[in-house]
């Protein structure tokens, strides 16, 4: 039987920026904004919270990040999904399935 | 040092109509410890996020004051994000320690080495300075005329990579470390088993020789290192050792 691990908290935060940023390379802000749009609001990362993740993921190899001008003529630090990142991302879906699932027996949660 | 807006330096940017986002966030985040650079990067990072987080609630029809106020209430505790920052970069100290003392130092060695080969190859005699009768101090001056750029260079390295004082003296005049290190191993193992120079005469020798390869060439590595010692006015937090 697998254990579902107790940092469920931050590896939701990691499964949401890794997500995110599967679709394209983001910045810090264009993050957090993306998840909150996703999630109709329902996850809202703030400052606080992204970066020193984003630092690990950095650490971790998983995401690497450079820094690119935009559009408006900002410089800003980019972050895209390595290709570590991405061999992280079906272990960590299939936690969270493997969570949810559980939790719905448990308490029938999507017949709620 | 908490909450932003609700803090007193927040007064900093009551009534100014586009914040200095990085100087404020600098302000707030105290020193992080993971070296000048890194630090520069996360706060212009943080500071860009303050932007867009303002401009995006301006775009909103926020008065600039409540832009200010939402995006600082991103941040409801500055120490601990300080503290969080601290930790997710960290390296491992043993690197760390590489990168501003062990790699420049190393380096430094190399090169200084590699021109003293060449030196004594190639270049001049070396000057004798007859300091006592039966053993003459040698100097190569045109090593010793370069060491300082080595010195400079290593003391330059360790700064740029979060060294602190002792971290770049160390790497400034590590060529003359190993060197030291090398004459005090084989000193006493050289009296033990050489029988038949006296000993007043080895003691006059090393003395010489620590005054030629270690005290000189340090003073001038030293000299070198010294404009490297201070940090930059922009430099809150060199960090190591």
């Amino acid at each position: 039987m697998t254990i579902v691990p107790a940092s469920m908290k931050r590896g939701s935060a990691e499964l949401a920026i890794l997500s995110v940023l599967l679709e394209e390379p983001l910045h810090g802000y264009e993050i957090s904004k993306r998840i909150e749009e996703h999630t109709g609001g329902v996850l809202r990362f703030n400052l606080a919270s992204l970066y020193p993740m984003l630092y690990r993921l950095e650490k971790r190899g998983w995401v690497k990040a450079s820094w690119q001008t935009t559009p408006s003529g900002r410089r800003r630090r980019c972050y895209s999904l390595t290709a570590a990142g991405r061999k992280q991302l079906p272990p960590l879906r299939d936690e969270w399935r493997l969570f949810f699932r559980a939790l719905d027996r448990l308490a029938g949660v999507s017949r709620a | 040092m908490n909450g932003g807006c609700s803090s007193a330096r927040s007064t900093d940017w009551r009534g100014c109509p586009v914040p200095n986002w990085p100087r404020l966030v600098r302000e707030r985040l105290g020193a992080l410890g993971i070296g000048a650079e890194r630090e520069e990067e996360v706060v212009s990072e943080l500071a860009g996020h303050f932007e867009d987080a303002y401009e995006g609630s301006l775009e909103r029809s926020a008065s600039p004051e409540q832009a200010c106020a939402f995006a600082f209430a991103e941040v409801r505790n500055w120490s601990r994000l300080s503290r969080e920052i601290r930790r997710a970069t960290e390296e491992d100290p043993v690197n760390e320690r590489t990168k501003y003392l062990w790699l420049p130092g190393m380096v430094m060695l190399f090169l200084s080495s590699v021109l003293l080969m060449y030196i004594t190859r190639h270049g001049p005699l070396p000057v004798f300075v007859w300091i006592d009768p039966r053993v003459p101090l040698l100097l190569y001056v045109p090593w010793l005329v370069t060491l300082p750029v080595f010195g400079a260079l290593g003391a330059y390295w360790s700064r740029r990579a979060g060294g602190r004082i002792r971290a770049r003296i160390a790497a400034g005049v590590f060529p003359v470390l190993m060197l030291a290190g090398a004459f005090f191993m084989i000193l006493p193992i050289a009296i033990l088993f050489d029988r038949h120079i006296p000993f007043s005469m080895f003691v006059t020798s090393f003395g010489l020789l620590l005054l030629g390869w270690v005290l000189i060439p340090g003073a001038a590595l030293l000299l070198g290192a010294l404009p490297f010692l201070r940090n930059h006015a922009n430099e809150t937090s060199p960090s190591r050792e």
